[in-house]
């Protein structure tokens, strides 16, 4: 519990991103709180989620959005703002929130002990009762192509939507005009309509 | 610590004024707790590690719809900036 202490950078990086007057900054902070949370996660003995989601949420998405940043002109935000007009209301909503929690934070008081029934180890009696020892990503796999092969497949599918959904979105008036000047100038004879007009050094008009 | 990294994603989300990239910056915090609080609930009486399974698949919509949240968000800056098609 002591350790999971250094991970306290993560809430104070996360409130850097909603802070940062620079957008540049307010990217680079949730880079910040991913390398945290994997931290966490690989406290809590799950290996396999910890080296996962770095992956996944700094390689892809953190990426994607310092693409976004740089590459479009966006204005610093507004300093000017009055937050403190905001806190009567926000401040309310953010305690009966914060009240609401505990309600379900009541089990995590109770130490370390019960979160290390997650990971099949050579040192505790698994619930399963297995005798050999699994690594964390071997049970992961075991339960994800044999029983939720399904889920597995659908998951791809969703994927797969994502990406044709992306670029439809972006590349949909750029290709259209590419594909009519190709056919168009298929049909176009060369020599009729172009050398006319043109004094080419080529063919003979 | 997840449940007010939670809550700072809730309260980013809601106040981001500034531009839409940062309203989706704060989408993903929320999702990383998300799943946090998903991996983190082994408390309860569930057998067979369905969250972590779950905590799967949740990472794998995260990022999908990161994908696609960007690329309508890089869509209507650049049509901002650019107005000539190119």
């Amino acid at each position: 519990m002591i350790l999971s202490v250094l991970s306290s950078p993560a809430l104070v990086s996360g409130l850097m991103v909603v802070r940062a007057k620079n957008p540049v900054h307010s990217v680079l902070f949730p880079i910040l709180v991913f390398c945290d949370t994997s931290g966490l996660l690989i406290l809590l003995g799950l290996d396999f989620s910890a080296m996962i989601s770095p992956v996944v949420h700094i390689g892809a998405i953190a990426v994607s959005f310092l693409f976004v940043v740089m590459m479009f002109n966006i204005q610093i935000a507004e300093i000017h703002e009055e937050v403190l007009r905001y806190l009567p209301v926000s401040g309310i909503i953010g305690l009966i929130f914060w009240w609401e929690m505990f309600f379900i934070l009541d089990n995590e008081t109770i130490p370390l002990l019960p979160t290390h029934r997650n990971t099949t180890s050579l040192r505790y009696t698994v619930y399963a009762g297995k005798v050999r020892s699994w690594t964390n990503l071997e049970t992961l796999g075991n339960l994800l192509y044999t029983y939720y092969s399904v889920w597995f497949l659908v998951s791809s599918l969703i994927l797969l939507v994502a990406m044709i959904g992306a670029i439809v979105l972006t590349m949909h008036r750029t290709t259209k005009v590419k594909r009519q000047d190709v056919f168009r100038r298929n049909a176009l004879d060369s020599r009729r309509n172009i050398m006319n007009r043109t004094i080419s050094p080529f063919g003979h008009s | 610590f997840l449940v007010y990294l939670f809550l700072i994603g809730i309260y980013g989300l809601i106040t981001s004024r500034n531009t839409v990239k940062t309203l989706i910056c704060l989408e993903l915090i929320l999702n990383s707790n998300n799943e946090n609080l998903i991996t983190f609930s082994d408390l309860f009486d569930s057998c067979q590690l369905r969250r972590d399974i779950f905590a799967n698949f949740v990472i794998a919509l995260a990022a999908a719809e990161a994908a696609i949240g960007i690329g309508w968000i890089g869509k209507s800056l650049l049509i901002k900036t650019k107005p000539t098609g190119c």
